[in-house]
């Protein structure tokens, strides 16, 4: 989920951008040469797995995930997904680069809250395969519906009145999104739980 | 003989350097046929391009007596060709053994019940029906070349195109490998410049060289 | 060896970001619309020296106004009568020429810019190092990472897996992502163990620094400072008596 560049205003962008200086700035005392490796490597899998898409009918949606990422990294999903975003930015106009602030917001934010909120639920493995899913579920809802918000939430405040049909659009748009990254991210969540339990507690991760 | 695989002046390019420049070689029934090259020589583009994984650029390819060119002429068959990988990790896709076993027939469309039970016979045929629940990624190396295997083995091949079978393993589960190859009497294409594998498994060879086979 | 000199990273991403900010705090339909002409012309001439890159570019402008088409039907049109909405038509059309500048731009300015190039690009802007090694590494495991994806497609459709709409292909999806996490985590358990046998400083960013500005040749500065001109020269048009 992106929002083109030159679509927000300047008050929208100013304003987003600096609350995610902020997350920025908490994720990167997280940031060290020592879990650099790690940072970088989930960037490439947030930045990989917008790549991967699920076919519906004629056309196909792209995964988002952001919610997963919020769960495995924590308040580093600010940084990760800010570069990912610069990245995708300039090999694809995926949004843009004044519009980054807003984009890594709406991502990021969802993100960090899921991880907080669930995390918690997670910290003494090996859990029940009912509770992986549904922590997978909430994560992705979380994420996505979260998402949903705050573009909704930017765009109201970019447009007002004028943008409320574009809203609603969007919306119904991302519901089917929003569904499938709630299965997948449930499924994934569950066999990352069985797989290696401990993915969201390690010692590398605790530093996150 | 009835011939399995035919490849006639096959040439595969990858990242614009040809690999293959007239690939030329027949797959009878019955036979495990041994391909020996060099690194680099394009043993694994030559396993690729036979199962339609990687395009080719010129020449013709008859798998199973069909001749296939694109995607929708290659798909339906791979259920009947099982390709091992050089590396298991490039294959291993499931987080568990018995998952990842039974990822094949699942897509072939068998029922859970099935599938499991394929995974079942496809494990024990390896000797690792004890590592069902096992993580995929707490296996060793040769565990998991046997793991990959049967996820081959479950879909009830008719032939196999083995890519390096017996690389980076010890002696012991290389002759565990070569045993069960020969005794699931299915007819093979393999990729390798082991001679224990060649001296043990082939019935015939020849040699890929700058792109070209010659016996 | 050829020496292909590239402008500086940094005074091109400087300059997209001017285009990107004026875009965004013109109002001016005529400022707008002056702004799109030249980019579309400098595209055009671009485009008739490299057909490649019409390409990239065709595939980014489709993919903006695909959005853009939303945003018309949905603001520039009052459905309940089926008439034309103007203010919802004049925000459509200022919309329309900001995002069609700034893909252009993004396209024209950051052309044949690597994913390393940026970083340190955004670090001689001022952006934070961590942040700026943070992205260079990236790119380094994009590559690597999506390497191992498209193999791990390869495999799955070895074994007759296709992607179609149903459970099937969400639960594979899943695993494939399942498997790109732990793929991450083993992969960067052993980078680890890799930099501290190579004694990584703790103190150091893995980032080159840039050339030093008084350095850059005057060409380099050139693109800035007439992306400057063109920019405030648009912008001002109002003022020179041409309606917006």
């Amino acid at each position: 989920m992106h929002i083109a560049e030159g679509v927000l205003d300047i008050p929208t962008l100013v304003a987003s951008a600096a609350c995610t200086a902020v997350g920025i700035t908490i994720g990167l005392r997280r940031l060290t040469p020592e879990t650099l490796p790690t940072a970088a490597l989930f960037a490439a899998v947030f930045f990989l797995i917008g790549t991967i898409h699920i076919p519906i009918g004629v056309g196909s949606v792209h995964l988002i995930l952001n919610g997963l990422i919020g769960l495995v990294l924590g308040w580093l999903a600010f940084p990760v997904i800010f570069v990912s975003l610069a990245l995708q930015a300039l090999l694809f106009s995926f949004g843009g680069f004044t519009s980054l602030g807003a984009n890594t917001l709406l991502m990021a934010l969802p993100a960090v809250t899921a991880g907080l909120i669930l995390r918690p639920l997670l910290r003494r493995p090996p859990s029940s395969k009912r509770r992986l899913l549904a922590v997978g579920a909430l994560a992705a809802t979380i994420g996505v519906l979260g998402a949903m918000l705050i573009a909704a939430v930017m765009l109201w405040s970019t447009g007002g009145e004028t943008l409320l049909g574009l809203i609603t659009l969007v919306a119904t748009a991302q519901t089917p999104v929003w569904l499938i990254d709630l299965i997948v991210t449930a499924l994934a969540v569950s066999m990352l739980g069985r797989a290696r339990a401990t993915a969201f507690i390690s010692e590398t991760q605790r530093d996150l | 003989m009835k011939a399995l695989l035919r490849m006639q002046g096959v040439a595969v390019a990858r990242s614009n350097r040809p690999v293959l420049r007239s690939a030329t070689l027949t797959l009878h029934e019955g036979e495990r046929l041994a391909v020996r090259g060099g690194i680099g020589a394009g043993k694994s583009t030559l396993l690729l391009a036979a199962l339609g994984l990687l395009e080719h650029q010129s020449g013709s390819v008859e798998l199973l007596g069909q001749t296939c060119r694109v995607e929708n002429d290659f798909a339906p068959l791979r259920g009947k060709v099982g390709l091992l990988f050089q590396d298991p990790d490039d294959q291993l896709i499931g987080p568990t053994v018995l998952e990842d076993v039974e990822f094949g027939p699942l897509n072939l469309g068998w029922d859970a019940h099935r599938a499991h039970h394929a995974a079942d016979d496809a494990l024990d045929q390896v000797g690792l029906l004890h590592l069902s629940e096992r993580p995929i990624h707490e296996l060793s190396g040769g565990e998991k070349r046997l793991v990959a295997l049967a996820g081959l083995l479950a879909m009830k091949p008719s032939v196999l195109l083995l890519d390096e079978p017996t690389v980076s393993l010890d002696l012991e589960t290389t002759e565990r490998i070569l045993e069960i190859l020969l005794a699931s009497k299915l007819s093979m294409l393999m990729a390798t410049h082991d001679p224990v594998c060649i001296d043990r498994l082939a019935t015939r060879s020849v040699i890929l060289e700058q792109g070209i086979i010659t016996d | 060896m050829s020496h292909v000199h590239h402008p500086d990273g940094r005074l091109r991403l400087a300059a997209t970001l001017v285009v990107s900010i004026a875009a965004a705090l013109t109002t001016s339909l005529a400022s707008l619309l002056a702004m799109f002409l030249i980019a579309l012309l400098v595209t055009i001439f671009v485009a008739a020296k490299d057909r490649t890159w019409i390409t990239n570019v065709g595939r980014r402008l489709f993919r903006v106004n695909a959005f853009l088409s939303l945003v018309w039907i949905t603001t520039a049109i009052t459905w309940r009568d089926a008439a034309i909405d103007t203010s919802g038509a004049l925000f459509a059309m200022q919309m329309t020429l900001r995002v069609n500048i700034v893909t252009f731009a993004v396209t024209l300015l950051l052309m044949r810019m690597s994913g390393v190039d940026l970083s340190r690009a955004a670090v001689g802007l001022g952006l934070p190092t961590a942040l700026g090694a943070l992205l260079a590494q990236l790119v380094r495991q994009v590559a690597l990472l999506s390497e191992t994806k498209t193999r791990l497609e390869r495999a799955m459709r070895a074994r007759t897996y296709r992607p179609a709409f149903g459970f099937r292909s969400l639960h594979v999806s899943a695993q494939l992502v399942a498997w790109l996490i732990i793929h991450a985590l083993a992969r960067s358990e052993r980078l680890s163990l890799g930099l501290r046998a190579r004694s990584m400083n703790s103190l150091r960013w893995p980032i080159r620094t840039s050339t030093a500005w008084r350095a850059l040749p005057k060409s380099d500065w050139s693109i800035l400072v007439a992306v400057m001109l063109i920019v405030g020269l648009c912008v001002f048009l109002p003022r020179l008596g041409i309606p917006s």
